[in-house]
């Protein structure tokens, strides 16, 4: 037989429930505000892969050989494909300028439309600890630019198809900011 | 609040046992050889028949097998010489071989986690006659491979499926590239 709980056992768990409920409360809260203020095309920022060990948005760049460069930009569902490749071009620029160059010239570029399968679930309380559900799979469509690029050594003329990273990055900061 | 603990208990003791039995481990080479039944049949004469050396890989990343799997240069390396020996291109000798082979891995774009797992792959293949230096190909290809729960339960299984059908993807399209490439053996004059 289960014995009877005081008055004072009662009140004290009514007001844990309350703070629990409470808690769950701002909870909810804090993704909404969380979603919407993710809600924004990706900027120029570095993908980061910290702990998950897989990228996030924004630029990554590798070296090919000597002076040539890969630069990969993965944007959000809400950034255009024209977006990912001003960023993808202004970390160019900007890399150009890292190395102590001036000029670079693009060999290969490309833009694609990725997808990505996210997940869709609720957030499910059954008195006990709050268990998130899943519920179902959408796909959604990021973009990705692709640029490879030839970093040129310093001279006093450049071929005309070099562009001068000083002059993009004062083109394209602008606007991606 | 007892039933709370044990409950969170339980959890970490699934999750530890899920880290120590399952580590990250990398891709295969052998199941990212595209099936050479996709590919016609080229003519005997063709100056790509036994012509082509790999000479360098590179871009790949190793994996940690504390994080997800991923694709190195040493397994790319293997799969383009096993993909290039099943179709007649393979020259092993890298000082005489008519062609050079220079590929990169660019990106391999994963997902962090879900049930269904796309994975892009983004290679860069450039091909050089070696009698003149000319480049007769350079492209970027990019290819994508969903793996889902029917294909594994095991989520980072089902990431490395998806790594491994990707990368395969990517080379089956350079292979019918180079099937329709038309090229000649000497430099132009």
């Amino acid at each position: 037989m289960m014995p009877m709980r005081s008055i004072r056992e009662v009140f004290i768990a009514k007001k844990a429930m309350g703070g629990i409920k409470g808690l769950i409360g701002y909870i909810i809260i804090l993704i909404i505000l969380g979603s919407v203020g993710c809600a924004r095309p990706t900027g120029y920022t570095k993908a980061s892969s910290f702990l998950t060990g897989t990228k996030g948005y924004g630029y990554s760049d590798k070296r090919i050989n000597g002076d040539e460069f890969s630069i990969v930009v993965v944007g959000n569902p809400l950034t255009s494909k024209a977006r990912a490749a001003e960023i993808a071009l202004l970390r160019a620029a900007h890399l150009t300028k890292e190395e102590g160059r001036t000029h670079f010239v693009i060999i290969k570029q490309k833009t694609e439309t990725t997808e990505r399968a996210v997940l869709i679930s609720i957030p499910l309380w059954l008195g006990g600890p709050m268990v998130v559900v899943p519920v179902g799979e959408k796909t959604s469509r990021e973009p990705m630019a692709i640029l490879v690029i030839r970093l040129l050594p310093l001279q006093p003329a450049y071929p005309p198809d070099a562009l001068n990273a000083a002059e993009v990055v004062e083109q394209i900061a602008k606007h991606l900011e | 609040m007892n039933q709370f603990l044990a409950f969170v208990r339980l959890i970490l003791i699934i999750a530890m046992l899920v880290v120590l039995s399952a580590c990250a481990t990398p891709a295969r080479p052998g199941r990212m050889v595209p099936e050479s039944a996709l590919f016609p049949s080229y003519s005997p004469d063709s100056p790509l028949r036994n012509a082509i050396a790999i000479s360098k890989v590179g871009g790949g990343e190793k994996t940690n097998p504390l994080l997800v799997s991923k694709m190195g240069d040493e397994e790319l390396h293997e799969t383009l010489r096993l993909s290039l020996e099943q179709c007649g291109f393979l020259n092993t000798s890298d000082v005489a071989a008519p062609f050079r082979l220079e590929v990169f891995l660019i990106e391999l774009k994963q997902p962090r986690g879900g049930l269904t797992e796309i994975v892009d792959s983004v290679i860069r293949y450039k091909l050089t006659r070696s009698s003149d230096d000319q480049v007769v190909y350079d492209d970027i290809i990019t290819a994508s491979y969903k793996a889902t729960v029917g294909d594994a339960f095991y989520g980072p299984h089902r990431l490395k499926l998806a790594n491994e059908g990707s990368i395969r993807a990517n080379i089956a399209t350079f292979l019918e590239n180079l099937h329709s490439l038309n090229i000649s053996k000497s430099p132009i004059q």
